[in-house]
């Protein structure tokens, strides 16, 4: 058996080819990301999925850094990738206001800048992007309510109290919950976006005798904390809705149990704005200064075809 | 006591000398120590001034530290960075700024706590920013107009430190400096620096400093015991310092030599107290006093008067022990030494020889106990010098191991030895005085008795043995001598005893008479040589086996049996193990006194002294040419005919072999001939056995007759026989002695009068073939060639048709047929090894199916794995093989062989759905194999078809751990990405590619390309089809150390596995090998092209295709040789020769092509090899080009 294999010495053509063009090496474009921190899970599927999906482009390189979630130094990064001439700068700012100035001085100089899931306070930046956390908790308490048939008692897990993220995911839920006059809010206890608080907060609750029907989590790891301290207690999370924000793998594995009703994805925003940095790139101009991204509740009945973040 | 009165006058006399000395020692003492301490107090003022300085300096080297760390952090410089960039920008909002002052804050915060700092700043483009001082560190806020200092620890107004503290903090030129301190006492060591970024210049400033507070000084006094001053104006002191005015310093010129800081001291004194004075400058020039002190005098008091004491109570101990010392004196040279020759007389009286001691002195006294020490020692020596002699004598007698003892004329014991002692169990002292009555039976002691009297009245000594029953049990041989004894009158008085053990000798005698009969008795011949091989002695058998007399050979080297069959190696082999290991033994032929020659079996051993050294040679020899004619007699029974005396099969079989490894070494082909009488089945039943076995003898010997020496004409049984024709040149010279062979069997034989006539049928086959046959091949392809002939009417020969075989073995078997064959276990497994060309390392084997048919012998799998390939059948077959096979790991296993085998698997089977679940049983049923052991290969066309669903079965393998291959690589169409997607972790090279690289250059660049890819991937490439040596020289080079091919090991049988394995070692070129440099690549290329070029001007030659075109500088290798070639390497020499052998091969050519075309094909087929030589010589120059590169 012998072919001429065509297929074969056009590969090798193909890897002479791109071995020669390292030679007069076509000029790439550089995208860049300032990141706040990469110890934190989400913040780091944050910088993978842009990177992947930046991937998908053999003409653009992805850089970033990680300020170790200190303002002054992520100021520094986005300086010196501006320094180093970058063709798209996204960021995440640590701090509206003190970076607003820095962020603009590099819009000036004709730098565009994408803001994910933070902006700045003004209008210099070329594009924001972000999630509606005043809707994502509408959602969730719409979702509750059906779920209780209109009638029961809710405990909500707060987040940190003082991040606008943790304000808006209560203020959103308390006005639309008010819209039923059956449900009522029996206790917000703050546990930090911690899987270990919010086990304190339910044995709290239970030893305190206050009864509740559902829960309200801000993010999908207070549920599971929620979940590992009904579990401990001898209560049967199936038999209580539970629900969550983020959407991550342990998430899934919960929903496919069955002991988590649904969470609410809260996107990291790479697809997006790597979507916008190549429409920059490519010469397009943005529709939008500033884009909501929506978030899917993701059940049972979806789990399978919704991928987690991270 | 007389002597009293000396001694107390000695006594007096010590007395006035030692306290006169003593008055002087001490006032001598008393005026030094005054001098020295005023020195040593300097001194110590010099040391503590050292400390104060090395104590600024360390402190300075810690702010400097801390300071430095401080400002290098990165957040420090990116805050501060911040502010100078982005401060001026939001000036409206100067709140926002709180948020980097509380970071700066922070980390100026640990810096000042670190080296516990009095105060620290950080300040940057509005002001400053930051700050530490009294222990709190805090950072201005600019809010709503006004400015409030923050403590960092906590929420809300700090107190905002004064202006007279913040002036304090105010900056300075140097580094590191010392200056007032901010609480305005004393002075503070301080420590600023800028903080610069890189291309932007000074962002800020950082300063950190520390106070010499009195809590300072008072360690260092209690480190110096030295009280410290500083009078900055301000004065700052040590708890032990004066209280009143010190003395001014002079002004501060410069560091002292070998300190830091501080001045040049001045010594002078306060109060009574020595003082250092020094001076030390400040960062604004001030130059401040700085006074080092003794500490209160009441502190050092009392020294003056605990000395005096001292000294006192010293004098009177000295007085004390001087009287002592006096009475001691006069005690030992006086009084003691009389006393002891007093009682040295009385003992010498009483008969004790002690000496007088302790008189040493060299006086009077000292002479006379010397003189009577002597005198006793004169005695005492002459008594011992008795005393040892006689103790000598006693020794001597119980030393000597023979038993000894006295008697007097009656009998009674005078004396005895200790080893007499041991006879009777009893002492000498229980002995003396008694006889033998005493101690042995009356019987006994009369015999003894008899034999002293024998003794006595003999006048000499007389022998006697005797066995002698010992009192431990024992019994000895003793040989007894009996010796009259006189007194110095010459009187009788008794007998002198002497017993001699001579057990032992007694015994050596029987072992030597028992030595010399088994020597004169042995069947074996016995010879005993000297070292050097002179024959010492011989025994009878000698004589009977070899001819020589005892007297013959005595004296002659017994080289004089040697035959001369056995070389010098064989004698030198007999040595080394005589010399090395002491014996040797084996058989040889020797040759007898007739001249006759003998088979022996031989035993060598050495005789050695104490010494080690060889003494003797002994040989043991016995006749064994019987045996050996018998052994022969079996061999011919076993190989050999017994009726004709023809070989038989088992001889014919080897002697097959031969031929075939002969012909590829001679290149010459030989031809099996099956022969089969026609007609002998009539004889025997007409005229009986008897005549039968004598007519096939008959013709047997004619038809040996009839063949050349040196074939073979075997009988295989009945009335076949296979004759074996060596060394043909074609196959028409094999015609003559076939006809031959025809006519001996057609002959008419006369019988007992009858004559008979049989003819033969021949089926005649040669060696070697196309194909790869092997002895059963070869004799059944005869067989069938022989019923052909047969069939054609008898007394004929016919050729075997291996062309017509092969077609008719084309056609397939029937897919029935191999379902038969499988499950009547037809089908065998054969394994081809796969090894790194250059390590020797064996790394696997491949498996490949054969089927052993029973009518038409070993098939390949291209007869029959075509039929089923699409059927279900190959499934079935491939399970078969792979639990086969798993067998096959484990038996090997077992025996201590472990090699990886890989099998291919077929596409069919890779798409049935359970595949990864039955090879996992499969693997679960043979526990012995890992599975890493296993290694399916898959065809690289048929991976292909369906990419998606073979990767996710390879993947799935590769998860319980068995890897892939991928066959035949080159010959399917992979694009990239799909070798990408498909994990197998080998790529096994297509053998077309691998068998024409040596002369298609197109080849070799594809080669070369798989193995970049292979690289590339991470995969690893292995060769198919190494045929020769240079196909594996060439991979080598190109860094391909995998193969697989002729050129190392055909498929074999599972049982000859471990035996190749183990013998296997790689070619001595291919060691040499090393992977070529990228550059050299063009050098392989253009070998190539050459070996190319002449493999064409071949095929012409031989009349197969048109002459290449083109000159020497037209052709590819000229192309390459006078354009890039001549560039590279034209300096070389290498090179130029290389230019002189492509001319030459050119001219070569040139001169055939033309002979040719002249009409002279034979003879230029015959110059052929010119050519080649002219290649080669050029191939290996190219590789010297490629060395010197």
């Amino acid at each position: 058996m012998r072919f001429v294999p065509i297929a074969l010495l056009s590969c090798l053509a193909f890897l002479a080819a791109s071995a020669l063009a390292d030679e007069p090496a076509k000029k790439k474009f550089v995208v860049a990301f300032a990141q706040d921190t990469m110890a934190n899970d989400w913040r780091a599927a944050q910088v993978r999925d842009l990177k992947n999906a930046l991937a998908r482009h053999p003409d653009v390189e992805f850089v970033f850094t990680d300020a170790n979630g200190d303002t002054a130094r992520q100021v520094q990064d986005i300086e010196d990738f501006a320094a180093k001439g970058v063709d798209v700068l996204i960021t995440s700012p640590r701090d509206a206001e003190l970076m607003r100035e820095p962020i603009a001085r590099i819009h000036r100089r004709g730098i565009p800048v994408i803001l994910l899931s933070r902006r700045v306070t003004g209008t210099e930046f070329t594009q924001y992007i972000a999630a509606d956390n005043r809707e994502i908790a509408r959602k969730a308490a719409r979702y509750l309510a059906k779920r209780l048939g209109g009638k029961g008692r809710i405990l909500v897990l707060q987040g940190v109290p003082s991040a606008s993220s943790a304000i808006e995911r209560t203020e959103g839920f308390r006005s639309e919950i008010s819209k039923f006059p059956g449900i009522r809010i029996v206790a917000v206890r703050p546990a930090d976006y911690l899987r270990a608080k919010a086990i304190e907060r339910i044995e709290e609750v239970l030893s305190e005798g206050l009864g509740f029907d559902a829960i309200y989590a801000q993010s999908d790891s207070m549920a599971m904390g929620a979940l590992l301290a009904l579990k401990k207690s001898g209560l049967d999370p199936k038999k209580i809705p539970i629900t969550g924000i983020d959407y991550i793998s342990e998430a899934r594995q919960a929903i496919r149990a069955g002991e988590l009703d649904a969470t609410f994805t809260y996107p990291t925003f790479g697809k997006e704005g790597a979507e916008s940095a190549i429409a920059l790139l490519r010469g397009k101009k943005l529709a939008r200064k500033e884009v909501v991204i929506e978030s899917t509740a993701v059940t049972r009945a979806n789990v399978e075809r919704v991928e987690p973040i991270f | 006591m007389g002597a009293s009165v000396l001694a107390k006058r000695l006594l007096l006399f010590w007395l006035a000398a030692a306290a006169t000395l003593l008055t002087l020692a001490t006032g001598t003492f008393l005026y030094l120590r005054e001098v020295q301490t005023q020195h040593y107090t300097e001194h110590l003022l010099g040391d503590a001034v050292q400390v104060l300085d090395s104590e600024l300096g360390s402190e300075g080297d810690r702010l400097t530290a801390a300071g430095k760390a401080f400002i290098q952090q990165r957040g420090v410089d990116a805050n501060l960075a911040l502010f100078y960039n982005y401060y001026e920008a939001n000036a409206g909002k100067p709140e926002i700024f709180d948020y980097p002052a509380r970071e700066l804050a922070t980390a100026l915060h640990e810096a000042a706590r670190a080296v516990d700092a009095d105060w620290a700043v950080v300040s940057g483009k509005p002001g400053a920013i930051a700050g530490h001082y009294d222990r709190t560190t805090f950072f201005w806020s600019h809010r709503d107009g006004e400015t409030k200092a923050i403590a960092v620890d906590r929420e809300g107004n700090g107190v905002e430190p004064d202006a007279r503290k913040l002036a304090g903090l105010g900056f300075h030129a140097d580094e590191l400096h010392l200056e007032t301190c901010a609480n305005g006492s004393g002075i503070a060591i301080e420590w600023e620096g800028e903080i610069v970024r890189a291309g932007t210049g000074s962002i800020g400033r950082a300063s950190i400093g520390r106070c010499l507070s009195a809590e300072t000084l008072n360690d260092l006094e209690e480190r110096t015991h030295f009280a410290i001053v500083i009078d900055s104006g301000n004065r700052v002191q040590s708890k032990s310092a004066p209280t009143g005015p010190v003395p001014v310093a002079d002004a501060y010129a410069g560091p002292a030599p070998g300190q830091r800081w501080l001045g040049p001291a001045r010594f002078t004194e306060i109060d009574g107290r020595r003082a250092a004075v020094m001076s030390v400058a400040l960062v604004d020039g001030q130059s401040v006093g700085i006074v080092i002190v003794e500490r209160d005098a009441a502190a050092e008091g009392g020294a003056g008067p605990t000395l005096i004491g001292t000294a006192i109570a010293s004098l009177l101990a000295v007085t004390l022990l001087v009287m002592t010392a006096g009475l001691v004196y006069l005690r030992r040279n006086l009084t003691q030494p009389i006393e002891r020759l007093r009682e040295g007389a009385e003992q010498l009286r009483q008969g004790h020889y002690e000496p007088i001691t302790g008189i040493t002195a060299a006086n009077e006294l000292g002479d006379l106990a010397s003189a009577f020490n002597e005198m006793t020692a004169g005695i005492q020596a002459r008594e011992r010098e008795i005393e040892r002699e006689r103790a000598l004598l006693r020794t001597l007698v119980n030393t000597i191991p023979d038993l000894i003892w006295l008697k007097d004329q009656h009998g009674v014991y005078l004396g005895c030895n200790s080893r007499f002692e041991s006879l009777y169990g009893a002492t000498e002292a229980e002995i003396v005085g008694k006889t033998d009555y005493d101690f042995v039976s009356g019987e006994m002691a009369e015999f003894f008795r008899e034999h002293d009297r024998k003794a006595m009245i003999k006048g000499a000594p007389s022998k006697n043995e005797e066995e002698l029953e010992f009192a431990d049990g024992h019994r000895e041989l003793v040989e007894t001598t009996k010796t009259p004894m006189r007194n110095e009158r010459g009187e009788l008085v008794g007998v002198l005893g002497i017993g001699h053990d001579i057990t032992e000798r007694k015994k050596d005698e029987a072992r030597l008479q028992l030595a010399a009969s088994v020597f004169e008795n042995a069947r074996e011949g016995i010879m005993i040589t000297s070292p050097t091989g002179e024959i010492v002695d011989v025994n009878d058998s000698f004589t009977r086996i070899t001819g020589y007399g005892r007297d013959e050979v005595r004296g002659r080297n017994a080289r004089i049996l040697q035959s001369g069959r056995q070389d010098r190696q064989f004698y030198q082999a007999m040595w080394l193990s005589l010399v090395n290991e002491g014996h040797w033994d084996g058989e040889l032929w020797n040759r007898r006194k007739n001249g006759e020659l003998y088979a022996e079996y031989l035993t060598i051993g050495c005789v050695r002294d104490d010494g080690g050294a060889i003494k003797h040679y002994v040989a043991l020899l016995s006749d064994i040419t019987a045996i050996k004619d018998h052994e022969r007699q079996l061999h011919h029974v076993a190989h050999y005919d017994a009726l004709t005396n023809l070989p038989n099969r088992v001889l014919l079989a080897d002697r097959l072999r031969q031929a075939m490894a002969q012909s590829g070494r001679r290149r010459q082909k030989f031809a099996v001939i099956y022969l089969d009488l026609d007609g002998f089945k009539v004889v025997n039943d007409t005229y009986g056995h008897q005549i039968g076995d004598r007519l096939l003898m008959r013709l047997a010997a004619q038809m040996k007759a009839a063949l050349r020496e040196g074939d073979t004409l075997a009988r295989l049984g009945g009335d076949e026989f296979v004759a074996v024709l060596l060394d043909l040149d074609d196959v028409q010279s094999s015609l003559p002695m076939i006809g031959r062979l025809l006519a001996a069997a057609n002959q008419p034989m006369v019988e007992e009068g009858i004559t008979l006539q049989v003819s033969a049928s021949l089926g005649v086959t040669f060696f070697p073939q196309t194909e790869d046959v092997d002895a059963d091949h070869l004799l059944r392809q005869a067989d069938q060639a022989m019923y052909q002939a047969k069939l054609a009417g008898k007394n004929c020969y016919r050729i075997f048709d291996t062309e017509h075989d092969r077609a008719l073995r084309g056609y397939h078997e029937s897919l029935d047929r191999i379902r038969q064959g499988l499950m009547r276990q037809e089908f065998l497994m054969y394994y081809q090894p796969k090894v790194n060309m250059r390590t020797g390392a064996v790394v696997g084997a491949e498996a490949l199916i054969r089927w052993q048919h029973p009518e038409r012998g070993l098939l390949p799998p291209a007869t029959f794995l075509a039929v089923i390939e699409e059927h279900q059948l190959s499934v079935e077959l491939g399970y078969w093989v792979l639990d086969t096979v798993l067998k096959q790991i484990e038996t090997w296993k077992r025996t201590g062989f472990t090699i990886p085998v890989s099998v291919n698997v077929g596409a069919l089977q890779l798409q049935q759905t359970d595949f990864v679940e039955r090879l996992q049983q499969l693997l679960n049923q043979h526990t012995g194999v890992h599975p890493g052991e296993l290694e399916l290969e898959v065809l690289e066309t048929s991976a292909l078809q369906d990419v998606a669903q073979v990767s996710k079965v390879m993947r799935a393998c590769s998860d319980i751990g068995v890897a892939f291959a991928l066959d035949d690589f080159g010959t399917g169409y992979s694009s990239l990405t799909y070798l990408k997607r498909l994990p197998a972790t080998q790529l096994k090279i297509d053998q077309s590619f691998v068998r024409d690289m040596l002369i298609d250059p197109e080849d070799l660049a594809i080669l070369e390309g798989v193995l970049g890819l292979a690289r590339a991937f991470g995969r690893q490439a292995i060769a198919e089809g190494v045929e020769t040596l240079e196909h594996g020289r060439l991979l080598l080079r190109l860094g391909c150390e995998l193969g697989q091919g002729y050129a190392i090991a055909r498929p074999m049988p599972a049982g000859d596995v471990p035996r190749w394995a183990a013998q296997w070692r790689p070619e001595e070129a291919w060691l040499l090998q090393r992977p070529v440099k990228a550059d050299e690549l063009p050098l392989i290329f253009a070998a190539v092209e050459h070996r190319n070029w002449v493999a064409q001007v071949e095929s012409h030659l031989r009349g197969e295709r048109e002459a290449p075109t083109g000159d020497h500088q037209s052709c590819r290798f000229g192309t390459w040789l006078y354009g890039k070639g001549r560039e590279r390497y034209g300096d070389s020499l290498a090179f130029k020769a290389i230019d002189t052998h492509h001319r030459r091969a050119h001219e070569r050519a040139d001169e055939l092509i033309k002979l040719k075309a002249g009409g002279q094909a034979a003879a230029v087929v015959a110059r052929i090899g010119e050519l080649h030589l002219l290649r080669d010589m050029l191939l290996a120059d190219l590789e010297i080009l490629a060395e010197d590169a």
